[in-house]
């Protein structure tokens, strides 16, 4: 072809494309203003380079309404209202050195934007998100952020100021778990005991007050995030008893030590286990032979367990889940997220018997899942 | 980008069946968790080159293909920097290495003795995601026995606060 031809061509497109262009309303582009509605799940990618992002998926359909861009090494809580979500993260100057400024953003669930973004101590540590690590305490109005350099403290946020007002220390201690009421909290230590904390609004804070030994960290150690369940905290063990611990004092005190009676199954896993409140249920995730070294091990079943009895009310297949959570009304789900980045949801059927049925799942949900939350 | 995607994600599966495998590994070995319950401070001022090392270097790993099963893994929980430019003892050239590490009890079946075993991280680099990813957790315990933790990043303590890799270094015998 020769070059004049071509070129005629192609004016002659261009032409078209003009005419054509005349005959069509022009797309507007905009910004969608919230996240579709209904009930969602959220999901931590722990990130060690670069971003935390928080992934939100609706329950029903488990499609990904957007996500929160967070620093390194997130820990995340969602609010009681399920409106607003705290993180805290590290941003590296050079993304992988120099400075780091240690942030506390708050934000909009529903606009996934930052309502306030404010700068705390540099201390927090950059351990793979649980729930005990950050918490909200005295009805949330402070945010208590665990420290590891490594030695652990726990920093207290004064989310009305914007600030933090006081460095806990909480030698060889780890996890700041709030008391139902008041300015309070107990952390698990690795002598056995149970250390509570007191602090003021005025920055000032009590001497620790320490439980009687209630476990032995090289024998049978516990899991350091326990459930919340009324009025006391339920710490299980690597090999499958819990404890009954009664927070409301002073002093912690363990009521009583209940074993699952697994046989030869034990627990494992991140989030090793989760509450439903409404049916008294306790969930866990439970694997076949357990040895030294199993206790992070991926589900092969979750039992259920009821948190009075502690009878095992039903055992249902697992799909490699490392952390799992029950949502809170009277009809829950269940959603579990599997040490290959899947997003599992189970429907439950409550009773005498309690069974899990896969009902949904989505692979790809996240790289590093770490920790999940619900506003349902 | 394709390309580097599909690099991505195949250095992502290696890694979720590396921590699967992993997860999955019997050991059933001894744990001396008192003696090796404190963190290690300046983990390689304190890490002598030991004969048994070379041996243990020319053992290789367990089985063939199983980088994770190399008996002085038997705690460790990160890429190994083995597989990026540096070795089992050694960081990557232009990393540092971590002040504080986490210790491990891992047992040589070579000699049947158990070793101590300091997990540093090098630091102050990208991890590399197509690199090996070994999780085992012997003797592992959450951050109230901080020593013995490793869901946890160990450059923590330094100026180049990023994870690049991990190294697993003996540093004595546990009894």
């Amino acid at each position: 072809m020769k070059l004049t031809t071509a070129l005629t061509l192609t004016l002659a497109g261009l032409a078209g494309m003009a005419h054509a262009a005349d005959e069509i309303q022009p797309e507007t582009l905009t910004i969608e203003k919230t996240i579709a509605p209904g009930p969602n799940v959220l999901v931590m990618d722990f990130g060690m380079v670069g971003s935390s992002p928080v992934y939100v998926f609706g329950s029903e359909e488990l499609k990904l309404k957007g996500n929160i861009g967070t620093g390194s090494f997130g820990q995340m809580v969602l609010s009681k209202d399920g409106k607003t979500l705290y993180t805290v993260s590290a941003y590296l100057e050079r993304y992988v050195y120099g400075d780091i400024d240690a942030v506390v953003h708050e934000w909009d669930l529903q606009t996934m934007t930052a309502k306030r973004e404010f700068e705390i101590n540099d201390k927090f540590g950059h351990a793979e998100s649980q729930p005990g690590l950050l918490t909200l305490a005295d009805d949330e109005k402070f945010l208590l952020v665990q420290n590891a350099t490594p030695a652990t403290s726990v920093t207290v946020v004064d989310l009305a100021k914007g600030a933090d007002i006081a460095e806990v220390p909480t030698p060889g201690c780890w996890t700041a778990i709030p008391a139902v009421e008041g300015r309070r909290f107990t952390s698990i230590c690795g002598d056995g005991t149970l250390a509570s904390y007191g602090f003021e609004a005025d920055g000032t804070f009590t001497k620790p007050v320490k439980s009687a030994q209630i476990f032995d960290a090289d024998k049978d150690a516990l899991f350091a995030n326990p459930l919340r369940v009324g009025s006391k905290l339920i710490y299980l063990s690597f090999g499958g008893n819990f404890l009954v611990v009664d927070d409301s004092a002073e002093t912690a005190t363990l009521e009583k030590t209940v074993s699952i009676e697994g046989g030869e199954w034990a627990p494992g896993g991140s989030e090793v286990m989760t509450y439903h409140a409404p049916s008294n249920t306790i969930f866990v995730m439970m694997h076949k032979g357990a040895f030294d070294g199993s206790h992070k091990n991926p589900a092969e079943e979750i039992w259920a367990v009821d948190a009075e009895t502690f009878k095992v009310k039903g055992r249902s297949a697992a799909n490699g889940e490392t952390g799992i959570l029950a949502t809170k009304g009277d009809a829950p789900e269940l959603f579990g997220v599997t040490h290959t980045g899947t997003l599992v949801k189970y429907s439950v059927a409550l009773g005498d018997e309690v069974t899990l049925t896969k009902s949904a799942e989505r692979e790809g949900a996240a790289i590093f899942p770490a920790l999940m939350v619900s506003d349902f | 980008m394709t390309k580097f995607l599909d690099r991505l994600l195949s250095g992502l599966d290696r890694m979720t069946e590396a921590k699967a495998r992993g997860a999955a590994r019997r050991h059933g070995r001894r744990s001396f968790l008192a003696r090796a319950g404190g963190a290690i401070v300046g983990g390689v001022a304190l890490a002598p080159i030991l004969p048994f090392d070379r041996r243990a270097n020319a053992a290789g790993a367990a089985a063939a293909g199983d980088e994770c099963g190399y008996w002085r893994h038997c705690a460790i929980d990160g890429f190994l920097c083995q597989d990026a430019g540096g070795t089992l003892t050694s960081c990557p050239p232009g990393s540092s290495v971590s002040a504080v590490s986490w210790v491990g009890t891992c047992t040589n079946p070579d000699d049947n003795k158990d070793y101590l075993v300091s997990y540093n991280d090098c630091c102050g680099k990208p991890l590399i995601p197509m690199t090996t990813f070994c999780y085992n957790s012997k003797g592992e315990r959450p951050g109230y026995r901080m020593g013995l933790y490793n869901d946890v990043n160990w450059c923590m303590a330094n100026e180049a606060k990023g994870y690049h890799c991990t190294v697993s270094v003996v540093v004595g015998l546990a009894e």
